[in-house]
């Protein structure tokens, strides 16, 4: 979680968020050519974080030990 | 009431319809013991009484773990309301709780109020709960039914780490078991969720999710969490203390988790707008460069300056036709001068076998009789030299 600004490290719902917040931004429709241009390709690449964490999602369980 | 109105029997009968069905007749705890059970189409019919009294029950679609039968002791959760058909009335019935549970119960009441009193269940303590957990952590029994349906829930909207935390839900130390499992599961950096719960079960089975410990760790949780005991119709104090109350441990899973084909879609649907956006934007500069192009000056930009060179060229040829024909006109007019200048030499006319003549005292020119007296030297010019000659005579015309 220290690690938000790696792409990789970043967690699906910062991803998700920023996201939401890019497209929000967009459909304002304030911004200029380059700003979009820049704020589009960051979006698309958190759409694909997104969809990739989504898809490697697997369930797994574990069993908390020594705790009792 | 007015006592000088005749009222109908429809009339009164509302009139103590509103007497009675009042906030204070409703969601009452009544004990008694069942008599007189009846069912009819899915609904259960019976009386309530105790030595004194008796009060007639209806439970419509009722769902509960187990079946009334005659003699039960029960506590039944309700409203009184007139069934004015009839001429009575009765208890519409919530939910039946069996047995000799009346100390229990008690307990139950005593610790809600305790609890609520101090603010425990407040709901400006809810945490909102996590939309997409890593990892969840589940306290139940590692062999009931509760982790089966938590896991096949999670596994199928949106699969995430489980991590079960085993206890006990019932007998003797379960209460403590959860407690610590609440409390483990805490000190563990990776848990964003817990689930706290089990399947259905009697009164006293749901109890450990009835204790104080277990309330208390609830609420000091840091990570959120979610309830999860028996059935829809079971309350216990784990409920109100949690940050979401699942009706049942299945419905735990669709709460902490979301459905991952829905998400899925979403981020597509992100994506579509993105590119729709981006898309729109990029044809509106496009076609304002477009327009800017199709320009002369851009679609044909050597043109312009080829324009320029032709103008240049020609200014400059008729400069030089300017200049000739001016010089031209200049040879001309020299020429024209030159040639009257030629035809006007009075030596010229000598050419022709004519002759000037001058006083040679003088050289004035002689070309009247009165220019010159008898005797006088006259010089004639002829057109290969001169003669001079002495006048001898003169005869005037």
């Amino acid at each position: 979680m220290q690690n938000e600004g790696k792409e990789e490290e970043m967690k699906f719902e910062t991803a998700l968020e920023k996201l939401e917040e890019i497209v929000e931004e967009l459909e304002k429709g304030e911004l200029p050519l380059e700003e979009t241009i820049k704020k589009f390709e960051e979006g698309i690449m958190l759409c694909r974080i997104c969809k990739e964490k989504l898809e490697r999602a697997e369930a797994k369980i574990e069993e908390l030990t020594d705790w009792l | 009431m007015l006592k000088n109105k005749i009222y109908s029997v429809w009339e009164i009968s509302e009139q103590i319809k509103k007497a009675i069905e009042k906030e204070e007749f409703c969601n009452l705890w009544i004990e008694g013991e069942i008599s007189n059970f009846r069912e009819a189409i899915g609904n259960y019919f019976f009386d309530l009484k105790d030595e004194k009294a008796i009060i007639k029950c209806v439970m419509f679609s009722p769902s509960l773990p187990f079946t009334p039968k005659n003699g039960m002791k029960v506590i039944i959760k309700g409203d009184i309301r007139v069934y004015e058909k009839r001429g009575y009335y009765q208890v519409y019935v919530q939910d039946i709780k069996v047995g000799g549970i009346g100390e229990l119960f008690m307990k139950f009441i005593e610790l809600k109020e305790k609890l609520q009193k101090e603010g425990i269940f407040d709901e400006k303590f809810k945490r909102p709960l996590p939309k997409t957990p890593s990892k969840i952590g589940v306290v139940t029994s590692p062999n009931g039914s509760a982790i089966k349906d938590i896991q096949k829930v999670i596994s199928r909207r949106f699969p995430v780490t489980i991590v079960l935390a085993p206890v006990r839900v019932q007998g003797e130390g379960s209460a403590e078991e959860i407690e610590r499992a609440i409390k483990a599961l805490n000190s563990r950096k990776d848990i964003e969720l817990i689930i706290v719960g089990r399947g259905g079960g009697s009164w006293e089975d749901l109890w450990a999710f009835n204790d104080e410990r277990v309330a208390r760790a609830i609420f000091e949780s840091r990570i959120p969490v979610i309830s999860a005991v028996g059935h829809e119709t079971d309350f216990t104090i784990a409920d109100f203390v949690a940050d979401r109350r699942a009706p049942t441990p299945s419905a735990a899973g669709e709460i902490a988790v979301p459905d991952r084909e829905e998400m899925i879609k979403m981020i597509e649907n992100y994506a579509m707008r993105m590119i729709k956006i981006a898309r729109g934007k990029i044809d509106f500069y496009r076609e304002i460069s477009e327009r800017i192009m199709k320009r002369r000056a851009f679609s044909y930009p050597f043109e312009i300056i080829y324009d320029k060179i032709e103008c240049y060229k020609k200014g400059c040829e008729n400069l030089n036709k300017a200049i000739d024909k001016f010089l031209e006109d200049k040879k001309t007019k020299i020429r024209f001068i030159e040639e009257n200048l030629r035809a006007m030499n009075p030596y010229k006319v000598l050419e022709r076998g004519y002759s000037i003549c001058f006083r040679l005292r003088d050289n004035k020119l002689f070309s009247s009789v009165d220019d010159a007296e008898v005797g006088e030297n006259i010089k004639i010019v002829v057109k290969d030299g001169e003669a001079i000659c002495r006048m001898k005579e003169k005869k005037k015309k």
